[in-house]
């Protein structure tokens, strides 16, 4: 047989290269159309994001906004989850807690996908699962992996490196709080890489003309000012060797009432800590939130191996048993070296000699072998969301925020997600009408 | 070690088994290779099947390097149109006939001249292409060899883009642990500059004695200065004056790289000796072609790493050892420039983040700390295959074999590699000089 001709080898190529470019397109975009949510019967509107930056209208990032109005007078709370959509639990629990809220006093905004536009794609590199499943008593629920940043086909190219954005509120805080001005820097200039230009938790307070993502934090900016939002959480996870884990991390504004959840919280039997927000990162919700407006910021974090550098084969079930070898080796690493290193130290110390390293942390949580599983996760933001909420109402009695219809911490380690999901065609979950 | 380790450790020698076997027995391209240990660690791992997913998998590894690979083919253009408008040979003229008298000022200024772009840009890449290539011809007229003129620009521009005030792989590292970018740029401006200054000098400086006086007007590079007047350097004014722009003013000058070397090239086409744009894409793309194909083939071996868990083993074997040269020093110095040849920003997220926290974290010790692993991390833009700085310097001075080019980095990079290691080492007496942060 004659060898192919350049010609032939070259249309050999291409239809190589369009068969392969045909198939993964359609693994992408069918990675763009949303899963459905199914509100809790007690939502009394739900809005538009682009109701706080027209702008926003029709574009990618257009999010909804779920309003539960008791009609009772009292305080307003705001739910962000899916600021980074490849951190699941932020986003199930924002779900759960859509599903199953119900306010008794004052009001909550919850936005599930903050950054909608981060769910249509997965970080490259990553090697995540498109999809995961949660079984329901109706079926298993699909819903997306997405990506810690804004989709590029939505937001591109990146800059070299990233300058988040000045705000248009800073003065007006200073001029309210003039004791936050001491050490702040204030919004804008915090320097970062190029990527982050695509991170919405980097991008507040946000900017009206600013990129798509720029435009996101602007507009939930807005929602909280113009709504008078007095408390606002964000959900997020973090990889295991993050320092910043299982913590509440709180505005200044919000330090005393997240202690006081802190000790509500280990009632529950949650080990979690509370972190100040550092006045010199500049770009995220806990910071820029709290500082451009009234209102008393905190973010959650709970720990996702699947993040993690250190992570195993990559798999599914990583994401919602939060099961990982390579984290229950590493722990047995450490262990095994922190023992090789008091040795070490102590031998020093009987030489005379300098210790030049007594243990190391290379985990900042413990992983057991059966893993941090999603209910567990959803269970640890929901639960801190309520007891926060709990100890703002002790320090606000004058203008309070009721919810009800949560489910408590020992529910869902004892019984899963799924009861408190509904089915994958909306079917109510089981035992509510 | 339990069972579950060595599955994935088993995965990735394989990968690297079949990468080596298809570069060095079959004599593949190397992006090709890349694909190959790729596709033999999924299917190791078990991801064969379904089908459309393993593809989707691939596909989505090589997207990290898009960027990349939309810089590397317009900069490769811009380089071709800015040499044939003859402005790279007007401009080596110039500079020759300036500094030929003091070889030893002359060549810290050409270091300092290639670095800037990558120390405003935070990329070799350009660096190389940019700067680098205009400095080439004056090295090589000065009477340095070609590959050592090569690995005097791959050297100033890694260097160039590990120096402040953008180092890309700090800031991520940075991102990793929430360190603010303040108080890098001293530190990082003593592990970058002095050893720049220090390679170049002793890789030139034994040819440049000789020609400091030698060598008359009518040897230099041909000027077409008088010809085309200041119009000639408009697409060189145009794009340094685009790439400050973008960092001087965020947000109003975003027109990215790419953009910023189209127009570049094109403004070449209009200034100077006559430049066809259709045959100059069509060369720039000829010789940019095989290290697209290496990049694309390492996204999808990263992307097949991370998937079976390989990524993870590797992370996981460098953390495991003690501080010191018998433990964890030479495990950061080797595996950060190793894996830094799939990339260097890759480096700096899998490797440097997790070392970082392996080591002391006081304020001012992480921040040298930081800028140590990031120097180091740098250095795999030396590393094959992928070996950007190297393969571009190659490129720029025309020696076809880019290891000509490498094998007179050795011994730089080993060498600053050692140096931010003794930084790490003394990062406290360091970090009381140059660590200077205001507040809390």
């Amino acid at each position: 047989m004659r060898p192919p001709t350049p010609r032939q080898r070259a249309t050999i190529l291409l239809v190589i290269g369009l068969t392969i470019s045909a198939i993964a397109g359609a693994r992408f975009v069918r990675h763009w159309t949303p899963e459905p949510l199914f509100p809790s019967p007690h939502v009394t509107q739900v809005f538009k994001l682009s109701k706080w930056h027209p702008p926003l209208a029709g574009t990618a990032a257009e999010t909804d906004v779920y309003l539960f109005d008791s009609g009772v007078p009292g305080g307003t709370l705001l739910i962000c989850g899916g600021t980074h959509p490849n951190e699941p639990a932020a986003y199930m629990a924002a779900v759960t807690i859509l599903e199953n809220l119900r306010v008794t006093e004052g009001r909550v905004f919850l936005i599930p996908r903050s950054n909608k536009a981060g769910f249509s794609h997965n970080d490259s590199q990553e090697a995540m699962p498109q999809r995961y499943r949660i079984h329901t008593a109706h079926g298993p629920r699909v819903f997306r992996h997405g990506s810690r940043l804004t989709n590029p086909v939505r937001q591109w190219p990146d800059p070299n490196i990233y300058i988040n954005p000045h705000g248009t509120y800073w003065d007006e805080f200073i001029s309210t709080c003039p004791d936050c001005s001491i050490n702040n820097p204030g919004p804008g200039g915090q320097v970062l890489a190029g990527v982050d230009s695509r991170n919405l938790n980097r991008a507040f307070p946000g900017d009206p003309d600013g990129t798509i993502t720029e435009q996101v934090a602007h507009a939930i900016m807005t929602l909280i000012r113009e709504e008078g939002v007095d408390l606002a959480i964000d959900f997020h996870e973090a990889s295991p060797e993050y320092p910043t884990i299982n913590v509440m991390v709180a505005h200044q504004k919000a330090e005393a009432i997240t202690s006081w959840a802190e000790l509500l919280l280990s009632d529950d039997g949650i080990r979690i800590a509370t972190d100040a927000s550092s006045l010199r990162l500049r770009g995220m919700s806990h910071r820029e939130w709290g500082d451009a407006s009234k209102a008393m910021s905190v973010l959650f974090e709970t720990a996702n191996p699947v993040q993690g550098r250190l992570k195993g084969k990559t798999t599914e079930e990583q994401i919602t048993l939060g099961r990982d070898g390579g984290y229950t080796r590493v722990q047995m690493i450490q262990q095994r070296l922190n023992e090789r290193l008091a040795e070490r130290a102590r031998i020093a110390e009987e030489q005379g000699r300098p210790v030049k390293e007594r243990s190391r942390k290379i985990l900042y949580v413990e992983i057991p072998p059966e893993g941090v599983p999603i209910e567990e996760r959803v269970g640890r933001h929901v639960t801190a969301t309520r007891r926060l909420v709990e100890a703002y109402n002790d320090d606000h009695p004058e203008n309070p925020i009721g919810l009800d219809g949560l489910p408590e911490y020992n529910e869902l380690l004892a019984n899963g997600l799924g009861p408190w999901l509904h089915g994958p065609d909306g079917q109510a979950p089981a035992g509510r009408p | 070690m339990s069972s579950v380790g060595t599955h994935e450790l088993l995965t990735f020698f394989i990968m690297v088994g079949v990468f080596c076997a298809g570069a060095f027995f079959l004599r593949l391209q190397i992006g090709i290779s890349m694909m190959c240990g790729a596709l033999a660690g999924v299917l190791v791992g078990g991801y064969l099947f379904p089908l459309d997913d393993l593809i989707r998998h691939l596909v989505e590894g090589m997207f990290s390097y898009l960027d990349p690979i939309l810089i590397i083919a317009t900069a490769t253009m811009f380089m071709f149109s800015i040499e044939r408008s003859g402005l790279l040979s007007t401009l080596a003229h110039w500079t020759i006939r300036a500094f030929r008298r003091v070889p030893i000022i002359l060549l810290a200024a050409i270091t300092i001249v290639i670095m800037l772009p990558g120390m405003l840009t935070g990329s070799s890449t350009a660096a190389v292409l940019t700067t680098g290539a205009l400095m080439a011809p004056v090295l090589m007229h000065m009477g340095v060899p070609r590959d050592k003129t090569g690995a005097i620009i791959a050297m100033a521009a890694l260097l160039g883009m590990a120096a402040p005030p953008v180092n890309i792989p700090a800031l991520i590292i940075g991102a990793g642990v929430d360190l603010p970018y303040i108080g890098l740029d001293l530190p990082l401006l003593v592990l970058t500059l002095v050893p720049a200054l220090l390679c170049t000098w002793a890789l030139g400086l034994p040819h440049c004695w000789k020609c400091s006086t030698a060598g008359s007007d009518a040897d230099l590079p041909r000027s077409v200065a008088g010809k085309y007047g200041a119009r000639l350097f408009l697409p060189l004014v145009l794009v340094v004056v685009l790439l400050v722009g973008e960092r001087l003013f965020p947000g109003r000058i975003a027109l990215g790289l790419p953009l910023i070397f189209m127009i570049g090239t094109l403004t070449g086409a209009l200034t100077g000796e006559k430049v066809q744009l259709l045959p100059v894409s069509r060369d720039a793309f000829r010789a940019a072609l095989p290290i697209l194909g290496i990049l694309m083939g390492v996204g999808m071996f990263i992307q097949a790493m991370t998937l079976t868990g390989a990524r993870g083993e590797v992370v996981i074997q460098a953390l495991r050892l003690p501080r010191g040269w018998t433990g964890l020093y030479p495990v950061i110095g080797t595996s950060l420039p190793l894996f830094g040849a799939v990339s260097s920003f890759g480096a700096a997220s899998v490797l440097g983040v997790p070392f970082v926290l392996s080591l002391p974290t006081s304020s001012s010790v992480i921040i040298v700390n930081t800028a140590a692993l990031s120097v180091i991390a740098s250095l795999g833009d030396l590393m094959p295959p992928t070996a950007l700085a190297g393969l571009f310097a190659a490129q720029v001075v025309g020696e076809p074999k880019y290891l000509r080019v490498l094998r007179w980095c050795v011994v730089p990079g080993i060498l600053i590699a050692i140096m931010a290691l003794l930084a790490i080492q003394h990062a406290e007496f360091l970090a009381r000089y140059l660590v200077f942060i205001g507040g809390s």
